[in-house]
């Protein structure tokens, strides 16, 4: 099991608070999934 | 990692950002940077530990970044309800369909990033691959 295989039934939330499944997010195009320490 | 946008979309590809605070955090920072890219909090930490990424004092407080990690720390004593946890490291990965991991980097400490030239160059693996598969060779698997 690779880290998108771990990741890809996690739930995020967009800016509005909406969740969003991360799987969804490279099911149809390469992505480059960038985890930043902290915004600001 | 923003400078290198237009070459990661150039490849056919999106720079997803993920953070550690709340939604409101997300939408400041979308609206103060002019950032384009969609951006997703996550704020039980729930990806981050999924991707293998670092937490600790000893991540964040490598020799070189000890005084940054001690003056995060008071922001974060401070400002830790509104800036997310700032013993977090992050980290950069490229995903194609499929689950395809194509680059994983894990940052050690703060301030510890990958090159966008090793981002952009698995990006051309992921593209080539594609066209490679058309002509009929397997599909490679890198984590």
């Amino acid at each position: 099991m690779n880290a998108a295989d771990r990741l890809e039934n996690i739930g995020v939330l967009d800016p509005e608070g909406r969740q969003v499944r991360l799987g969804d997010l490279w099911a149809k195009k390469t992505v480059v999934l960038a985890f930043i320490r902290h915004f600001g | 990692m923003r400078d290198a946008l237009a070459e990661i979309r150039g490849r056919g590809a999106e720079l997803i950002v993920v953070g550690n605070g709340r939604p409101e955090h997300a939408a400041d920072f979308r609206d103060r940077e002019q950032v384009t890219s969609p951006l997703f909090v996550d704020p039980e930490l729930h990806a981050y530990a999924a991707a293998g990424l670092r937490r600790g004092l000893r991540s964040s407080l490598g020799p070189g970044v000890l005084l940054r990690g001690l003056q995060a720390f008071r922001e974060g004593k401070r400002q830790g309800a509104t800036r997310g946890d700032p013993w977090q490291q992050g980290g950069v990965f490229v995903i194609a369909p499929g689950n395809r991991v194509e680059f994983a980097y894990v940052s050690a400490e703060a301030g510890d990033h990958p090159s966008s030239a090793a981002v952009l160059a698995a990006l051309d693996r992921v593209a080539g691959r594609g066209a490679r598969r058309r002509g009929g060779s397997a599909p490679r698997t890198v984590e």
